[in-house]
This record gives C-alpha cells, sequence and structure tokens, in this order.
C-alpha cells in the first residue's frame, strides 16, 4: 500500500524506538508529501506518539529521517527547531505566564545574542496571534484560559516557530467536539494558506478522516497501511487494526468516509 | 517484593539479637539470655536489661516509624528529598524542649519527652494552619516551602536562646544529639498507641495514598477526596515522627532514606513499599544504634551520623544498580 | 511597572540597611562621619572602623547574599524542584569537611595554626569542589534524571556532614568551636582580600550567567515543549548546575555555611518578580544581600558584647516576610 513515487517533505526509513529494551516502535518507513495533512492513526499503546517524538528528535531511535533532502539525524536542536514545530500532548508552563510570553517562546530558535525580540520576531508573532485569533487574550495569563483558548495559546507558539514542517500530538485532546473541529478546521486552513506540511496524531478515525489528507495506520508497532484516506480508510483494514467489526459510509456534503462501529 | 522482605526481617532480628551482646564489654549468650528470663542479678544482666534491652527496642521503633514517616511524607509531596523533618517537627520539638530548660533547668526527661511531643505537634499545627489558612489547597509546594520556612525560624530562635542561656546548652546538646541510648522506656507507654495507631490508620488507606502519588487531577477522579487524604496522611506523619522525636530527639536520615531503599529493592505499590520502608527504617537504625558504639570508643558516636555512614554507600550501590537507562 | 517599583524598594531597603549595619556596630557613628569616612574626611578613628572593619563586612554580606540568590535559582530552575537549595548538592558540606581537615591537619598542640588562615578558604572551595565532582561523576550516566541528582547530592551531602560531626566530636574542643563558627556561616572576620577575591569570583560567574537567561526562560516550558521549540536541555541544565556550584563554593569558602538563603531567596524573588529567570535572578541578588546584611546586623548588635554567627539567624530576616508573602497570595509559587 506504500506509494514511494509520492514527492515527499519527509522520509522515514526503519524508523526504531526501544524503551528499556521493550520494542515501541518497529522499523517503520513512512513519506509525509509536502503541503499536505497527514494523520497518524492507531489504537492505544500502537507507537504512534512515539514515532512523531523520534521523528522530531525527542526519544532516542535508530533509522535515518530525511527532510526536505537533508539528512535530520545528528542536527542540532535548533536546526530542526526552524524546520519542525511541534505541539506535544500535554504540554506544560507557568500558570501566571501571560499569552504574550507563551507565544514568543517559539521564536528561541530564531533567535541569537542578547537583544529582545526582533522585528522578524515580532512580525511572526503577530501572524501567528492573527491566524489564532488571540488579540485579546494576548495580556491574559495562561491559568485563566478555557481549555480550547489554552489549546489555540499553544498552536500559536509553535506557529510563531515559523516552521515549514507542523507536528501535532493528539491535538483535540481534551477538548469538546466543537473545539476539536474549530481546532482543527484551523490547522486545515493554515495549512491551506500557508502550505504547511502537517503530521498529526489522531486516535479519532472520524476526525482523522474528515480532516486529514493522508492516513497512516499504526498496529503493535509497525505501519498497516499508508496512503490517500480515499484508499486506507476501508473496512477491513480499521476492523483489522482497531480489531472491532466496522463501517464505512459517506459523508453527505463532503464525500468524504467515515467509520461506524457495530 | 516478597523476596526482600523476609530476610531484611530475619536481619532485623539478628540486629536486635547482636545489640544485646554487644557493647564496651561483650556479653555472651548465655547471660543474655538469662538476663532476659529474668534471672542473672550479675552487673552483665544488668546492663543488658536496663541498657541495652531499651535502647534495641527503640531502634526498631523509632526506625520504622521514620521509614514510614518519610515514604509518606516523599508520596504525599511528591518530591524524593522530602523527609519528615520538613513538616516542623524537629525543630519544633527542639525549641520548645529549650524552652522548658531555660525556665526549668533540670527539668526530667520523661517532662523533656512530652515536651518535645506538645512542641513537635504545634509546629506542624503552624505549618498545616497556615496553608489550610490559605487557598493553596495544601498544595505539596506550599506545604513544603512553609514548613521549611517555619523550621528555619524555629532553628534561628533555638540558636538566639541558646546563645542568651549557656547553661541550657550542656543539657541540651545530649538531647539534639538524638541517640537511643540512655532514654528511658516508660515513654513508650504513651508513644507507642500513637506509632500503633498511625501505622494501622495509614496501612488501611495504603490505596489512597497510591492514588496520591499521581497527579491531584487523576486522583480527583480516581474518588480520592485529596484535601482530607493529604491532610490525613500528613497528621500521620505528625503522629510517627513526633512519637520518634519524643522518645529518641531528633534523628535524621532514616526517614529520608529507607523509602528509596524500599523502592530500590524493587516495591512498587504501597502495599509492599510500606511495610519495606519500616524494615529499612529498623535495620538501618539498629545498624547504626551498634556501630555507634564502637566508632568513637569508648565513647557513644551520634547514632545519625553514623546512619549516614552506613546508609549512603548502600543507598548509592542500590541507585548504581537500578540506573536509570536513557528514556 | 509594579515589579520596577517593588525591585526599586528592594534596592532601596538593601542600600539603607548596608548604610545601618556601617554606622553601626559596638561604637555608634552618625550618619555625618559615616558620609565622611566614606569620602575621606572623617576623623582619624572613623576611618580606620569604617574602612578596615565594618566596610569589607557589608560588602562580603552583600556579595555572598547575591551569589547564593543567584545560585539557588540557578539550581532550582536546573533541577525543577522547589527544594533544590546550595546544599543538595553536597557542596556546603563539602567546604564543611574541607575546612575541618584543615584546621585538624594544619593546627598544632597547642591549638594554634601552622599555616596562614588564609589558606582555610582555600580547603573549603577544594571540599566543595570535590563533592560536587563525586556527585556529577555519581550522575554523569543518567543525566536525564535530575531527580538522581538531587539523590545523589544528598546522600553525599549526608555522608560528609556525617564525618563533619564525627570529627567535631572527636577532635579537640578549640577546633570544634572554630568549626562550629564556619558551619553557622559568619561574616566576622572580613577583610578586603576576601571581598576583591568573591567579588571577582561572582563577576567571571556571573559572565556566562547571562547567556543562560534566554535558555532558562525556555525551560520554563515543559521539557518537552521546550525541546520542540531548540532547545538543548541538557547542555543548560548542566550549565546552569556547573555556575550554580560555582557560585556558592565561592561564597561559602569565605562566609561559610549558610544555607537558607539560597533556598528561600529566590522563592520570595519569584513571588514578587515572577518566573522570568533575568528578574527572579535580580531579585534574589538583592534579597539574598538584605538577609545577610540584616542578620548580621542582629548577630553584631543583639547579643553584645557577644558576637552571634550571622549565618544562625538569616531565617529571622527572610523567614516571616516570605511566610507572610505567601499567606497573602495564598501560594508559595507566582
Amino acid at each position: 500500500m506504500r506509494d514511494d513515487t509520492l514527492a515527499g517533505a519527509l522520509q522515514v526509513r526503519d524508523l526504531t524506538v526501544r524503551y528499556d529494551g521493550t520494542l515501541a516502535v518497529d522499523g517503520i518507513s513512512l513519506d509525509v508529501p509536502t503541503g499536505q495533512i497527514t494523520a497518524l492513526c492507531g489504537p492505544n499503546g500502537c507507537g504512534k506518539s512515539s514515532a512523531l517524538k523520534a521523528i522530531r528528535g525527542l526519544v532516542p531511535s535508530t533509522g535515518d529521517i530525511t527532510l526536505f533532502g537533508q539528512a535530520l539525524n545528528g542536527q542540532p536542536h535548533r536546526a530542526i527547531a526552524r524546520q519542525i514545530a511541534m505541539l506535544g500532548q500535554s504540554p506544560d508552563a507557568p500558570r501566571e505566564m501571560t499569552v504574550r510570553d507563551l507565544i514568543s517562546l517559539g521564536r528561541y530558535a530564531h533567535r541569537s545574542g542578547f537583544g529582545g525580540l526582533s522585528g522578524a520576531d515580532y512580525a511572526a508573532i503577530e501572524r501567528a496571534v492573527a491566524d489564532t485569533q488571540l488579540e485579546d487574550l494576548l495580556d491574559r495569563p495562561l491559568g485563566a484560559l478555557s481549555g480550547g483558548q489554552l489549546q489555540r495559546a499553544w498552536l500559536a507558539m509553535v506557529l510563531a516557530q515559523d516552521a515549514p514542517v507542523l507536528f501535532l500530538d493528539e491535538p483535540t485532546n481534551h477538548l469538546d467536539i466543537s473545539h476539536a473541529l474549530s481546532m482543527l478546521s484551523l490547522v486545515r486552513r493554515l495549512a491551506v494558506e500557508k502550505g504547511l506540511t502537517v503530521l498529526v496524531v489522531l486516535h479519532d478515525l472520524n476526525f482523522a478522516a474528515g480532516f486529514a489528507d493522508r492516513l497512516i495506520f499504526m498496529k503493535e508497532g509497525r505501519i498497516a497501511g499508508q496512503g490517500a484516506v480515499s484508499d486506507v480508510f476501508q473496512a477491513d483494514l480499521i476492523a483489522d487494526v482497531f480489531e472491532i467489526p466496522c463501517t464505512i459510509l459517506t459523508r453527505p456534503k463532503t464525500g468524504r468516509p467515515f467509520v461506524l462501529t457495530e | 517484593m516478597r523476596h526482600v522482605i523476609f530476610p531484611l526481617a530475619v536481619v532485623s532480628v539478628l540486629l536486635a539479637f547482636g545489640s544485646l551482646h554487644l557493647g564496651i564489654r561483650f556479653t555472651p549468650t548465655g547471660e543474655v539470655i538469662a538476663a532476659l528470663r529474668g534471672r542473672g542479678d550479675t552487673s552483665a544482666a544488668l546492663i543488658v536489661q536496663s541498657l541495652r534491652l531499651p535502647r534495641a527496642i527503640l531502634a526498631v521503633i523509632v526506625g520504622a516509624s521514620l521509614g514510614l514517616a518519610g515514604l509518606l511524607m516523599q508520596t504525599v509531596m511528591r518530591n524524593p528529598i522530602a523527609e519528615p523533618g520538613l513538616l516542623g517537627v524537629n525543630a519544633g520539638a527542639a525549641f520548645a524542649v529549650v524552652i522548658l530548660l531555660t525556665l526549668w533547668p533540670g527539668a526530667s526527661i520523661l517532662s523533656v519527652m512530652l515536651v518535645s511531643a506538645l512542641g513537635a505537634a504545634a509546629a506542624v499545627a503552624c505549618v498545616l494552619g497556615l496553608a489550610l489558612s490559605t487557598a493553596s489547597g495544601l498544595s505539596p509546594i506550599f506545604l513544603l516551602l512553609a514548613g521549611v520556612t517555619i523550621a528555619a525560624l524555629l532553628n534561628a530562635g533555638l540558636q538566639v536562646l541558646i546563645i542568651l542561656d549557656e547553661a541550657v546548652m550542656e543539657e541540651l546538646l545530649f538531647w539534639l544529639a538524638g541517640a537511643f541510648v540512655d532514654r528511658p522506656l516508660e515513654g513508650l507507654w504513651f508513644a507507642l498507641p500513637v506509632v500503633a495507631l498511625a501505622v494501622i490508620a495509614v496501612f488501611r488507606y495504603r490505596a489512597a495514598l497510591d492514588v496520591l502519588a499521581t497527579d491531584d487531577a487523576t486522583a480527583e477522579t480516581l474518588g480520592v477526596d485529596v484535601l482530607r487524604m493529604r491532610l490525613g496522611f500528613l497528621a500521620g506523619v505528625a503522629l510517627l515522627s513526633g512519637a520518634c522525636v519524643a522518645l529518641a530527639g531528633p534523628i535524621a536520615f532514616v526517614g529520608l532514606v529507607a523509602p528509596h531503599l524500599a523502592r530500590l529493592s524493587g516495591a512498587r505499590s504501597m502495599g509492599s513499599l510500606m511495610p519495606l520502608s519500616m524494615l529499612w527504617g529498623a535495620v538501618l537504625a539498629q545498624a547504626a544504634d551498634i556501630l555507634a558504639r564502637f566508632v568513637l570508643y569508648p565513647s557513644e558516636a551520634p547514632v545519625s551520623a553514623v546512619m549516614a555512614i552506613v546508609g549512603v554507600p548502600l543507598l548509592i550501590a542500590l541507585l548504581r544498580r537500578r540506573r536509570i537507562v536513557a528514556a | 511597572m509594579t515589579r520596577t517599583a517593588t525591585a526599586l524598594g528592594i534596592a532601596a531597603v538593601l542600600a539603607v540597611l548596608s548604610l545601618v549595619a556601617v554606622a553601626l556596630g559596638a561604637s555608634f557613628m552618625s550618619l555625618d562621619s559615616v558620609f565622611a569616612s566614606l569620602f575621606g574626611t572623617g576623623s582619624r578613628s572613623d576611618q580606620i572602623i569604617i574602612w578596615t572593619l565594618r566596610m569589607p563586612r557589608v560588602l562580603l554580606a552583600i556579595l555572598a547574599g547575591a551569589a547564593l540568590g543567584i545560585a539557588g535559582t540557578l539550581l532550582q530552575r536546573a533541577t525543577r524542584n522547589p527544594l533544590a537549595a546550595p546544599s543538595v548538592l553536597g557542596v556546603v558540606d563539602g567546604a564543611a569537611l574541607g575546612v575541618l581537615l584543615f584546621l585538624l591537619f594544619f593546627s598544632d598542640d597547642a591549638n594554634a595554626l601552622t599555616v596562614s588562615v588564609y589558606w582555610q578558604p582555600l580547603a573549603a572551595a577544594l571540599g566543595a569542589c570535590l563533592f560536587a565532582a563525586a556527585v556529577a561523576l555519581l550522575w554523569w550516566r543518567e543525566m536525564q534524571s535530575p531527580m538522581r541528582l538531587i539523590l545523589y547530592g544528598v546522600a553525599l551531602a549526608a555522608l560528609a556532614n556525617a564525618l563533619v560531626v564525627l570529627l567535631i566530636i572527636a577532635g579537640p574542643v578549640f577546633r570544634a568551636s572554630q568549626a562550629l563558627i564556619w558551619l553557622a556561616g559568619s561574616v566576622h572576620t572580613a577583610e578586603w582580600r576576601d571581598v576583591q577575591l568573591l567579588a571577582l569570583c561572582i563577576a567571571g560567574l556571573a559572565i556566562p550567567a547571562l547567556f543562560l537567561i534566554r535558555p532558562l526562560d525556555q525551560m520554563r516550558l515543559d521539557d518537552q515543549s521546550a525541546r520542540a521549540s531548540g532547545l538543548s536541555i541538557t547542555a543548560t541544565r548542566i550549565a546552569a548546575l556547573a555556575l550554580s556550584v560555582l557560585m556558592t563554593a565561592a561564597a561559602v569558602s569565605v562566609v561559610g555555611g549558610i544555607g537558607f538563603v539560597g533556598l528561600i531567596a529566590p522563592h520570595l524573588a519569584r513571588l514578587l518578580f515572577g518566573s522570568r529567570i533575568g528578574a527572579q535572578m535580580l531579585g534574589a541578588a538583592l534579597i539574598g544581600p538584605i538577609m545577610i546584611v540584616g542578620a548580621d546586623l542582629i548577630a553584631r548588635l543583639a547579643f553584645q558584647p557577644l558576637e552571634v554567627p550571622a549565618g544562625a539567624l538569616t531565617a529571622l530576616i527572610g523567614a516571616p516576610y516570605f511566610l507572610y508573602i505567601m499567606f497573602r497570595r495564598g501560594q508559595a509559587h507566582a
């Protein structure tokens, strides 16, 4: 099911992750095409989060990772951060930090020397604020934000990083259905407008099918299937990966598939 | 882990037995047994009955209590270097004893014990009261910092009082050193029920402590009343370590290290961590109490210091064996 | 805005306190004569008292307080443990052991030192660095776990402390009392030489500390987010720890085992100035000196003719205010 022909922003070959000797990701190879949204799906413990962190270099791994034709292994943290921005699963910062402060922390990889923020920094922060519509909340402490606002603030920090590739690890966690949807459609809009390449870990299959261009299914540390949504979002594959019987239907408006469990 | 509990218990019994034999003069087993059965009237029997038996008993009780109190403290505070003294127990007791000795020089040892227990209780009440009177919700960091600050304040006050009245110094140094030797056992009539009650209560609620080790939100969703449980366990720490400070004076180190030794022995859940912490505490205290007789022979060495000299290499060896693998 | 005002207020308190500390002592001096002496126009005896006795003492207290405040801030940030004080890495107890061994090896039967007492800070610094190095060596392979670092530190500190206690008991009484004064921490033997030495050390260490401001600010994020944004956490942590250890060693070598300042000054600074590391370090570098200068002032005046080691009293200055702020805010961390 893999199509090696696709021009990829990111190529991963034989990625293996071990925690204390336990195999979490077992030699997977995958491709993430430029300017598209790719969703990593699979049951809990299938290794999707570990794979994402390993590609970003946050957990030790073996294998080859190529980003825009250049090997990622061994590049310094700041260089990688200028190319890949990542929002983790449960990010944390002091409650009294303001939204503005948080977003400006996203500029770390671009700053050098001693001075304050540069013009380019301010411009990037402003863009991130406008994209996430946080103008009115800039001076609020994080502790005073609602769950949806907080997640938008973190997304703004990651956007301010100004990287062409965006990794998101379960960005809809702790959000209700309407906030989850608006978060995903925001990401979708930004990806289209800015030509971002997005790799997102999602456990909700219907979110993934409604929002991503491509899907990668993982099971027990291996890849069970990858390709365009219409190609891989099939009842037999999902039934195999999640071990539940299911039916695939089509959404009346968008024509995208969705899954119905028995 | 079961396979550590049994050998440790055996070691503890052997140490207790050894404790009765060893001292400035070695007492042969025959005389020890005779003394224990209340028969011997030789001086050796007297030493065993009135000196060595009490300190052997104290070492076990105080070591085990402080080991358990340390485990509670580290778990409730979610900080691996928390120890019972951080609630202000030792500082409060010491401060109260100095005031007692300043006002009534030559107060009896039993009154010193009683007053130190009261001082410990007052200090803990201050720390918990301060935390409860704010909206902090007994957050670990608030409690730790309040405790460490109040303890430092009491210690500074103690220094001032000592400087103002040097006569107190001599009596006090004996008490401040913390030891199992020369402490009357009468205090046990009061302390033992307190310790027993605390141990039983803590074991009864061990499942809640397992949950408290996670974060507050998780604990709440799992049905634990975080505020009440935290208060309850801290009260347990106060009772256990308060009884200890009354019995033996301030004993450091064991409360910090025994829980780590228990964890490094492979215990994970409170059901095994609690007995293991108590056993390790007892064994450490017993070993230190025996060695303290010989380190500065013929005089007694301070038991906390000896405990550190025994315990630190052990702790480091165990830490090295369970090295954290790159995550 | 209000934080700037707070900072100015605290700086003013420190300035006034320092001035009072110069003016007061065994003999009282009017502010006029203090200023006159400072500018070189006072009476000869005033000049001597101020320039050779009180000025170095006050300056040393200020420098040591600033060093301990900064060291504590760096340590708490690097370990993410609110209980981390400069003493938890074995530095303070290591220094104490160094001093005790020095007193033991280099004094004769008449309790007189056989070498110059000027070497004592070197012995302290050696002890501090040796224990810090031992902790670092144990931690080397497990660097991703700051918790392990603290455990090794606390363990070795306990060991050093135990050795100190045994040496004090086993050794002669005179040396024991000298050692006890050192352990409590005091600035009463301050000389210009000490001031210069400590000032040089702090200046040398402050420059690399400036480079750590931005990385440490980034570490306000959780480890994973900070790394994802491009920060090299381990390198930052090691640099901050090394600086903290060196600063503590420098301060402790000269003034002795004053530990509480390094724990409380950073927390107080954080409550007053927020979590930005630059503001917190500056705050701690102002609050630390207030605690030691204030404690030394009480130590000198309240117990005349006795001289009490200032270190024993630092809690009297900082602790009540810290408790008050904690109580008013209802939290221990801003």
